[in-house]
């Protein structure tokens, strides 16, 4: 197939899509400029004519950059994110921005400016978040994959609703250059795809140091196992922490289905525990919000997007762009974050929660320096949930987070991989590597990608 | 802990975010809600770790050595000519002709 029928059956599929609200910016003809741009390229890259759909909180010189906001209503980069140059030089096509809650705050893509994604495999339930969009375009088959971001599990958290596969890489494996910021010791930009294979090619084309993201690991790219992967001497642990007596039952039965999986491939099961991980989500929503507040002023109304008018008085031109810019669930963590970095309090919430970080990372070394390979645990507590369902209640939708923010916290590599449905609806395993594992971490998620039913129900 | 309406109009001050009046005790609930859920991280004496995080693994700190900073030069070697603390600059019309 050519790159220019690529291109128009990209825009083809976009538009028969339109009813998931899961992209906000594409075109026909930016597409077909895409196909003539691979086709100069003059060689046959790693990604050549995969269009890929980026977050909308990756900058991008040829589509606009809103974040889901109004704040950034039509704003455009003047400059493309390392990782939009990277898949590009690979011969990646972009294919659009995708739908996200605003600012990447919050779990289900309900909080965008621009309405609510639906869920492929069910419209009733939401997708994940905060990369809703590009978890849903890869569901529906409209792309092979994705970008989305992850600050405390905005990809594995959809992958797993979504039913395709999310890799979040070990924080500095990827630059952020050009990745709008949110909680900048947390943000990574990560990937989706419909399978482990091509989730490893994008991860792989976009990795590397980059001279203009100081936090980027001073390493080469990704390379990829070529090895067979055996099981035979792997050892998973399992951590009781994250198998909670009130577990969804389905979610339950897919787990003890992989872990007899893993056993019967010559993987070695050993339960582990993770003391602190019932300090993650609280943890991740004093130190994410202190640095939103922080990452958010930026937002005044003079250099990006809106302004609102607002009499004489700069000040006041200020408060009221942000307070109209900005959609409910960001003004609350801006709010939080103010209140846990004011005079008073810092110690007692920032200060605690910078120890209880340090703790849940411990947790971690210890398993892995005592001779744990990999972690297993659920993605999420539940398969997807129902639109609508959480928004009255922020606390309860951050407890969705429950079993990826610790892995966030503590900038390790992992990823969810789909491993059975209930009732209809997917439901995702995460695995935990060490830090730069990901190489290990994905031949062996494609090992049990080959042996497990993923779209099977488990009970 | 509770967040008041008037400690609300405060952080909202501290935040430069407009918080119309009639949304301030909805949202002084919410933010008390999400304070008090997060406030469980009282973690008493326990010993304290060192960083664990990935980053500390995989970034290394740059070593602390002063390096010559690309603009630290001379004043002279900006311009084209530099004398007696002056940089020498043509004449233009209107100052001082014949």
């Amino acid at each position: 197939m050519s790159l220019a029928a690529v291109a128009k059956e990209t825009a083809d599929r976009l538009d028969q899509s339109r009813h998931l609200n899961a992209a906000l910016a594409w075109s026909t003809e930016a597409l077909a400029a895409e196909a003539v741009r691979v086709n100069a390229l003059g060689s046959i890259g790693p990604l050549h004519g995969w269009p890929i759909a980026i977050k909308d909180n990756i900058v991008t010189t040829d589509l606009p950059t809103t974040c889901a906001s109004r704040m950034l209503e039509g704003y455009r980069s003047p400059f493309n994110a390392t990782v939009i140059d990277r898949l590009q030089a690979a011969g990646a096509l972009v294919a659009c921005k995708t739908n996200m809650d605003e600012f990447a705050m919050g779990g289900s893509t309900e909080h965008s400016a621009f309405g609510r994604v639906l869920n492929p495999l069910d419209p009733a339930r939401v997708p994940g978040g905060s990369s809703g969009g590009s978890a849903a375009l890869v569901a529906a088959g409209v792309v092979p994959a994705a970008l989305g971001s992850e600050t405390g599990g905005s990809v594995r958290q959809p992958a797993a609703f979504c039913g395709v596969i999310g890799v979040k890489p070990t924080y500095g494996r990827v630059s952020r250059f050009g990745l709008v910021a949110f909680g900048s010791s947390l943000d990574c930009v990560s990937v989706f795809g419909r399978s482990v294979d091509q989730a490893g090619h994008v991860l792989v084309a976009i990795s590397g140091q980059d001279p203009l993201d100081a936090t980027t690991a001073p390493l080469p790219p990704l390379k990829l196992d070529p090895t067979p992967p055996d099981l035979r001497g792997v050892t998973f642990g399992v951590p009781i922490e994250y198998f909670p007596r009130d577990l969804h039952p389905g979610v339950r039965a897919a787990m003890d289905r992989v872990i007899d999986l893993v056993r019967d491939l010559g993987g070695r099961i050993e339960e582990v525990s993770l003391p602190h991980t019932a300090t993650a989500v609280p943890t991740y929503y004093v130190l994410a919000p202190a640095e939103a507040a922080a990452n958010l002023a930026r937002y005044d109304g003079v250099r990006f997007g809106i302004r609102a008018e607002a009499g004489t008085d700069v000040a006041a031109m200020y408060r009221a762009t942000r307070g109209q810019g900005f959609g409910p669930e960001v003004r609350r963590r801006i709010l939080v974050g103010t209140y846990v970095l004011s005079a008073g309090y810092y110690d007692a919430y920032y200060g605690q929660a910078q120890a209880a970080r340090n703790r849940i990372g411990a947790d971690f070394s210890r398993l892995f320096q005592a001779g744990i390979d990999l972690l297993i645990t659920p993605t999420t507590p539940t398969p997807a949930f129902r639109a609508g369902d959480k928004t009255g209640d922020p606390v309860s939708m951050y407890l969705a987070d429950v079993f990826v923010s610790a892995v966030s916290l503590a900038g390790l590599p992992a990823m969810s991989l789909p491993v059975g449905r209930d009732a209809g609806l997917p439901i995702g395993m995460q695995l935990v590597a060490p830090a730069f594992g990901e190489a290990r971490m994905l031949a062996i998620a494609s090992a049990l990608e080959a042996r497990i039913d993923a779209i099977g129900e488990v009970r | 802990m509770t967040i008041t309406p008037s400690d609300l109009a405060r952080l909202a001050t501290l935040a430069a975010l407009d918080v119309p009046a009639d949304q301030l005790a909805t949202l002084a609930a919410e933010v008390d809600r999400i304070v008090s859920y997060v406030g469980q991280l009282a973690l008493g004496d326990e010993p304290a770790d060192p960083p664990a995080v990935a980053a500390s693994v995989g970034v290394r700190l740059r070593a602390d050595v002063v390096r010559p900073i690309p603009m630290l030069r001379p004043l002279a070697e900006f311009a084209p000519q530099f004398r007696d603390g002056f940089f020498v600059v043509p004449r233009s019309a209107g100052h001082g002709g014949p």
